[in-house]
């Protein structure tokens, strides 16, 4: 049967299979028809499942199983199973002097071969093992069958998974549960064994509360285990627990373990912790290279956590460390800036006292960038915290300013840039214009005079900040030239560095920003480049404005090109984006739309809507000094959507549109802000 | 896995006399099936062939079939090790096991 006889043959048979019994006959007649060799398939196919039954009902290991119920291995008596795991089968023994054990045999069909010397590699690291939440191996050896055994300590209780479900025990008593089981993680790390297959199931909790280790099936000795016993084990491993590279078949290590116990750690806490849950997600990182080290690790950051100390997952996340900074000065601005002086300065004593000796200077750099990570914005919610963060940012600059600064001018430039994004948070943004620009002076400084790719990297990422900023304001031819400048540099950075700013870098909202006047000047391909690259980084981040606003502008673009149909196609798909008049009026009273068209794009039953909310876009402009030059485009708009309006018979509302036009494009003409009244 | 049971059932099959259809009855352990249940371990290597016919039309079917079957494994474990959703394996699981049932003798 050919590949399109069979794929046809599978769709046909979930057709069938999803009519009631009584329709299929006919259904197979009527679809086979004159197929006589597909019919025979399907018909015998539907017959066979008719009846089911068969061989692959019941997995092969099954059908191979003997009970072992009541058998003797060694002084031992075989109980009732309780349990399996993937290589063996577990039931419960006696002997004289122990009432209860758990003993352990391969299954019947693997106790051969390589999976008897799996089972031997078990004895051996279990008999090397002694520790309170690990179960103890109790005997082990060879039955009068030939069997393989092992008999170990039975422990009472319940799976960790139903312990905790059952029980609720508070959070507290979960963190102490689960700590109990790194420490025996721990113990087997210290041991050179490395479990492999850690999961709930395997880890008994007692009514008092105590932890065992139970099954070692998976474990490997980190030393001196062979590639062959890796391959079985993965074999046989739980998917759900197993990290990435255990899955996708790399060498075995701690790092399969912490993964595992990052899990397990996840299903107990749940994900409504902030700490516990920065603790899970550094213990599950994909890359074994980012996870904790050691299962100390991870259990010493579970108690900071249970002590509600700052824990290490987060302390890695700069915001999170510049929150914490802030909240341990929340008595005031002074202290935490004091105390950055201070460090800044004994910092720079150092650096001073030996500038020629370049460890100092890397040390020197090492410290600066360690206070703009703690101070990284936007981080700061609250005007306090940001106040706190400007704070630190002024001491900082001080500092570096008032010694001779050379060797730190990036840093120093990057601490301008840092005070920048907070002032702009604030709306205070010629103070931020004029940080940004001594930012980008710094960095033109290093480039001129060392051609440091890093100065380059500075001023492309502080040159887009400026030119947006200074974009709607007084200033706006120099926020033009820096806009120019910003795509240039940007452009040089790419190719000495090859790289790119990343896309969550206001460079690409510049780009959107920059498209109609680099048509304008007749530099199409450019300003296609730019609105592609913009519209594409956008949907990649799935920041939907963005690529809305891009979209827009490649509209307009086509429309420019005289090509409707492909200005039509985004026109389309940036109403997709912008499903919300207000989102769309707000686009398009900014500097990206062609007034002209805003009518093809506003659907005629959503005219008036859109005018309402036009009109809410342009009082608001009138308000604002620093975005008078707006209110031109939001007039024009008005006049087009006057014009649709009239053309629909709606002639009482297309007057009002007019009035409105006029009383923004006179509030423009004027330059003065009024109190926005008709 | 298939092929340590595979090899395991051909060793053992290899060594009986005249290649004859053995059946064995096995203990079963749920209640209705008991004592119901006899399979021929020549069935499991018919099944090993038909299963590379599978995978010749459909390599992922006969990777379904080997981990339900000679794994044991759930439909969920299954779906994950694949990367694909659950449905897609259940449907995969009928089709094979309709699909092999008609290549095993009756």
């Amino acid at each position: 049967m050919d590949k399109s006889s069979f794929q046809r043959l599978e769709s046909l048979f979930h057709e069938a299979t999803a009519l009631p019994g009584g329709a299929r006959a006919a259904f197979v007649e009527r679809e086979c028809a004159g197929d006589a060799e597909l019919r025979a398939a399907l018909q015998s196919m539907l017959t066979k499942t008719e009846t089911g039954g068969g061989l692959l009902e019941v997995p092969v290991l099954e059908h191979l199983e003997e009970s072992l119920e009541g058998v003797r291995a060694g002084r031992w008596k075989v109980g009732r199973r309780i349990g399996e795991g993937g290589l063996g089968v577990v039931h419960e023994a006696e002997a004289d002097g122990v009432p209860r054990a758990a003993i352990k045999f391969l299954r019947p069909g693997l106790d051969a071969g390589s999976f008897r010397r799996r089972f031997v590699v078990e004895r051996k690291i279990l008999a090397a093992l002694d520790h309170p939440h690990i179960a103890r191996l109790l005997d082990g050896g060879i039955d009068a069958e030939g069997r393989p055994f092992l008999v170990m300590e039975y422990a009472e209780g319940l799976p960790l998974d139903q312990f905790v479900s059952a029980g609720t025990p508070s959070k507290q008593a979960r963190l102490l549960l689960f700590r109990q089981v790194c420490q025996a993680v721990r113990y087997l790390h210290a041991s050179l064994v490395a479990l492999g297959d850690l999961k709930p199931s395997n880890i008994m909790v007692n009514t008092d509360g105590d932890v065992k280790l139970l099954d070692f099936g998976a474990a490997k000795l980190l030393a001196g285990d062979t590639a062959e016993q890796t391959t079985l084990t993965r074999a046989f491993l739980t998917p759900h627990y197993a990290s990435l590279e255990q899955k996708t078949g790399a060498g075995p290590s701690v790092a399969w373990d912490i993964y595992s116990l990052g899990l397990i750690l996840g299903e107990m806490v749940g994900a409504d912790d902030g700490d516990l849950a920065a603790i899970v997600s550094q213990a599950t990182r994909e890359e074994a290279g980012g996870r904790y080290q050691s299962a100390s690790e991870l259990d010493l950051d579970v108690e900071r956590a249970q002590r509600n100390l700052p824990v290490h997952a987060r302390t890695q996340d700069a915001r999170y460390r510049a929150r914490k900074f802030v909240q341990r000065n929340v008595a005031g601005v002074a202290a935490s800036s004091s105390a950055i002086a201070a460090l800044l300065t004994a910092g720079v004593f150092f650096w001073r006292d030996a500038r020629r000796d370049q460890e100092n200077l890397v040390q020197m750099r090492g410290l600066v960038r360690s206070v703009l990570d703690s101070a990284a914005t936007p981080f700061a919610s609250t005007s306090e915290d940001r106040k706190a963060i400007q704070g630190v940012l002024q001491t900082t600059i001080a500092q570096l300013e008032k010694q001779n600064h050379d060797g730190v001018e990036l840093e120093l430039a990057a601490a301008w840039r840092r005070l920048a994004t907070s002032k702009l948070e604030e709306g205070q943004a010629p103070e931020a214009d004029a940080a940004l620009e001594k930012s980008r002076d710094l960095a033109e400084k290093v480039w001129q005079r060392r051609r440091d790719p890093l100065a380059l990297e500075s001023k492309a990422i502080t040159l887009p900040l400026l030119a947006l900023s200074m974009r709607h304001r007084a200033n706006a031819s120099v926020g033009l030239q820096r806009a120019h400048e910003s795509i240039d540099v940007h452009e040089q950075y790419k190719r000495t560095l090859k790289r790119k700013l990343p896309p969550s870098h206001p460079y690409y909202r510049l780009l959107v920003a920059m498209a109609p006047e680099l048509v304008r000047e007749g530099k199409i391909e450019q300003a296609r480049l730019a609105l592609s690259d913009a519209a594409e980084v956008g949907r990649a981040i799935g920041a939907r404005d963005l690529e809305g606003r891009a979209l827009i502008g490649l509209a307009r673009l086509a429309e420019f090109e005289g090509k409707p149909g492909a200005r039509r196609g985004y026109c389309a798909q940036a109403l997709k984006i912008f499903p919300q008049s207000n989102q769309f009026a707000q686009v398009c009273s900014e500097d990206t739309t062609q007034p002209e068209f805003v009518r093809e794009m506003a659907p005629d039953n959503r005219l008036s809507e859109l005018r309402a909310q036009l009109d809410a876009v342009g009082q608001q402009q009138m308000r604002d000094t620093e975005n008078v030059q707006l209110l031109l485009r939001t007039a024009n708009l008005h006049a087009q959507m006057a014009k649709a309006l009239h053309e629909k018979g709606q002639d009482e509302e297309g007057k009002n549109t007019s009035r409105q036009r006029t009383s923004f494009s006179s509030c423009w003409r004027s330059g003065i802000p009024t109190t926005g009244a008709r | 896995m298939r092929n340590v049971v595979v090899d395991y059932i051909r060793a053992k099959t290899a060594n009986r006399r005249g290649g004859d259809w053995q059946k064995i009855t096995l203990e079963c352990n749920s209640a209705d099936a008991a004592g119901a249940l006899a399979f021929r371990l020549d069935e499991v290597l018919d099944l090993d062939a038909a299963l590379d016919e599978l995978a010749q039309q459909d390599e992922r079917k006969a990777r379904v079939v080997e981990m339900r079957f000679f794994g044991g494994m759930e439909f969920e474990e299954v779906a994950e090790i694949l990367e694909v959703s659950v449905i897609t394996v259940k449907r995969d699981w009928s089709f094979a096991k309709a699909w092999l049932g008609t290549r095993l003798k009756p």
